[in-house]
């Protein structure tokens, strides 16, 4: 039982510390692009979740930004800091998601936080947009 | 009956008169909780749930004529978008505030949807009834009341 234990102790600790360097290395990861959770509600019409599109300009990285809660909101265009696969941006005082969201692009989504209490439209800390199309192409 | 109405986040709008003494109530009840409710979305007024709808791409929202919006009986609020007040609420408190206004308010919650999942910002009353015939009402008191504007 105890070797079991140990065991499972020492995956998980594996497991940790790939996980961690995953996100340290530097993968051959395209960072640009349509990062999504945007989705519907057929039940009330309602448009809910963000959309981040990362592209690049003369002036370095850039994010336009949408989220919808209920309806889609005016998209706000702000700078974004990224090092590797990891992103940042601050988004200005608005009605509607604000403050700086920190995350992990990989080939397949983006997952990230803000970092001040805001939640996903699921009600996570944790946001996962998916990489690919537009919620509205 | 459709009525007008000012709402905070959106201005100027329309509620069903049955409704609207009911969102008041829950600005109230929120405010009296420490938080200022913002509003995104209140009535849509005819063209716009189509608009909406008008993403083949999407998993479709309501058909135009079947969704609580358009008659004028369902509200959406700033909710997961709230953050920690420096020196205030959490974001989690003042959510939690607000669903404990909605309840005094004797509003619904469409966080509580289950397919295709929550609808987290969305208050709403279901005065029950054929919901088409509501909608098609509303829409008609829309354009009584904005063709005399």
């Amino acid at each position: 039982m105890k070797s079991l234990v140990i065991s499972i102790f020492l995956a998980a600790a594996v497991y940790a510390l790939h996980s961690e360097a995953a996100a340290n290395e530097s993968p051959r990861v395209r960072v640009t692009g349509i990062y999504s959770d945007m989705r519907s509600v057929p039940e009330s019409g309602d448009i809910l979740g963000i959309e981040v599109f990362v592209l690049l300009s003369r002036s370095g990285y850039q994010v336009v930004f949408q989220d919808a809660e209920g309806s889609p909101n005016v998209p706000t265009i702000v700078p974004a800091k990224i090092e590797k696969n990891r992103i940042e941006f601050d988004l200005p005082e608005r009605q509607g998601y604000s403050g700086k969201f920190i995350g992990v692009i990989t080939n397949y989504d983006m997952r990230g936080e803000f970092t001040n209490g805001q939640l996903s439209s699921s009600g996570k800390k944790t946001f996962i947009l998916k990489r690919g199309k537009s919620y509205w192409q | 009956m459709l009525i007008a109405t000012n709402l905070p986040g959106i201005g100027n709008t329309y509620l069903d008169s049955r409704f609207s003494p009911m969102v008041q109530q829950f600005i109230s009840e929120a405010r009296t909780r420490g938080v200022n409710l913002t509003f995104n979305e209140a009535f849509r007024p005819p063209g716009y749930q189509a608009m909406l709808r008008g993403n083949p791409a999407a998993i479709t929202p309501a058909a135009a004529g079947s969704s609580l919006h358009e008659a004028g009986f369902a509200v959406d609020v700033n909710f997961d978008s709230l953050g920690n007040i420096p020196g205030g609420m959490t974001g989690d408190q003042q959510r939690q505030a607000i669903l404990a206004a909605a309840t005094a308010a004797q509003l619904s919650w469409g966080g509580q949807f289950v397919h295709p999942g929550p609808d987290r910002p969305h208050f709403y009353y279901d005065p029950g009834g054929d919901r088409q015939a509501l909608v098609r009402q509303a829409q008609a008191d829309y354009r009584r009341i904005a063709g005399r504007q």
